[in-house]
């Protein structure tokens, strides 16, 4: 999965707060992220791509790149199922 | 100020609301309304409930309403509306009136001009607007503004559940009365049995619209009569009662629900408030289930979100342009969770209201009354 297949203005829709909590401003709906889904989702509102986001995710999770690839592309997907 | 300039200014209006019902599984809008008048910074006025049965809550909430009045049933019709309306106004000053039931919207465009000759302001709807948001003219008015809606059809004959399937209407469908419930029906026997009670309880026409299974999301707005949408708020639905109707929602900002409901407003011209019920299926497509000619149960959400329509609706009423109203940004994620609660109310005040059909004891003449 090389891109997400999220339209950008629906992650925007994503409100973020400091406990992790997200919601979504256009649906209504509440989601609860871990601290490196709330890294990845504010990535993605930035419009950076996958292997940016894996980068970033394995200098701050001290992770092997194909643990956080697994990672990533499992929210990737969780996010074109829900906020898509 | 004095009591002259009290009276043209809204924020010193005694307020007449309908739908002061407040049934925990369905309550009307009224008690909501007047919520959110009596949070109205400013607001002086007199808040007057109608109301059609003795229990119903708001004629005791003195938080509500200040006063009481029972009204007739609206299928005795306008003229005794009217007849009831003027005994009311020998007891009680009334500067506006906010019907907030669909079935009472006929008989008050009825007697609009004789109320106006009283001094009762109203914003309603045209009779042909109230009639193209009708349920069975659903699919003609969203063809028009372009917007989804499942197709709807007027049965005569419960027969028809026999063999709906072969006709494309296969289980689930939902059964509607041309006013008010909707019930989701899996079996002909079901259908059948559902059938014979709206037209027990509401006479024909029945409705059959095809069921769509989604999220559901509502949109209440004032229009003008221009076509514009003014003052929208939005919600999605997160817990429902057995009938279908909201105890706790949220406010969200819906760009594609905003879009729906501002062609639906432009294809209207709608004057007054309106509620939009609308499903998001699994496609993502919005899809238009209902329109309600009112204000919402709700409505108190409004308030909340810095959108307090009934108050914009008033000063609408007093000549204020859209752009001179009080309406916040949207705040999507503030949420209402709905609740009920018991108000003690004494004999003496069961036993006024029943045998003068109001809470107020003297009868004073209008003047006095205020």
């Amino acid at each position: 999965m090389e891109t997400p297949a999220t339209r950008i203005s629906h992650l925007k829709a994503l409100v973020l707060n400091a406990d992790g909590h997200a919601f979504d401003t256009r649906t209504g709906r509440s989601y609860r992220l871990n601290p490196p889904a709330q890294v990845a989702l504010l990535m993605m509102q930035d419009g950076k791509s996958r292997p940016a986001i894996i980068a970033a995710l394995v200098a701050l999770c001290e992770q092997p790149s194909a643990v956080v690839e697994t990672g990533v592309d499992g929210f990737f997907k969780q996010m074109a199922s829900y906020v898509s | 100020m004095s009591r002259a300039a009290e009276q043209q200014h809204w924020l010193g209006w005694n307020v007449a609301i309908t739908g002061i019902n407040a049934r925990p599984d369905s309550p009307g809008p009224g008690c909501a309304v007047a919520r959110c008048l009596r949070h109205t910074t400013g607001f002086r006025g007199r808040i007057v409930g109608l109301a059609y049965e003795t229990l119903d809550a708001g004629l005791y909430l003195r938080e509500s309403c200040d006063s009481g009045h029972l009204l007739p049933y609206p299928a005795t019709g306008s003229t005794a509306l009217l007849e009831r309306l003027d005994e009311v106004l020998c007891r009680d000053r009334i500067d506006a009136l906010l019907p907030c039931l669909d079935a009472e919207l006929p008989n008050f465009m009825a007697i609009a001009e004789p109320l106006k000759q009283r001094g009762i302001r109203l914003l309603l709807p045209q009779r042909a607007q109230l009639r193209r948001r009708d349920k069975d003219r659903l699919p003609a008015l969203c063809a028009d503004a372009g917007v989804a809606t499942p197709a709807v059809r007027r049965l005569t004959d419960e027969g028809f559940f026999d063999h709906c399937g072969a006709e494309g209407w296969p289980f689930p469908l939902l059964i509607k009365s041309v006013f008010y419930d909707a019930w989701i029906v899996h079996s002909a026997p079901e259908a059948r049995q559902r059938y014979r009670q709206v037209v027990a309880t509401w006479g024909y026409p029945v409705l059959i619209q095809k069921y769509v299974h989604g999220d559901e999301v509502n949109l209440t707005a004032l229009g003008d009569g221009s076509g514009a949408m003014i003052g929208e708020v939005m919600i999605r639905k997160q817990a429902v009662t057995d009938k279908g109707k909201a105890w706790a929602g949220v406010a969200i900002d819906d760009p594609e629900l905003q879009e729906a409901g501002r062609r639906l407003f432009h294809s209207l011209k709608w004057r007054g408030p309106l509620e939009l019920e609308m499903l998001r299926d699994a496609a993502g497509t919005l899809q238009l289930i209902e329109i309600n000619p009112r204000f919402p149960a709700w409505i108190y959400l409004s308030h909340g979100v810095g959108r307090n329509l009934p108050a914009a609706l008033l000063a609408m009423m007093n000549g204020a342009l859209p752009e001179q109203l009080d309406l916040a940004p949207p705040r999507p994620g503030t949420s209402f969770i709905r609740h009920a609660q018991e108000t003690i109310v004494s004999l003496d005040e069961i036993a006024t209201l029943a045998a003068s059909g109001s809470t107020l004891r003297a009868c004073a003449p209008a003047s006095l009354a205020a």
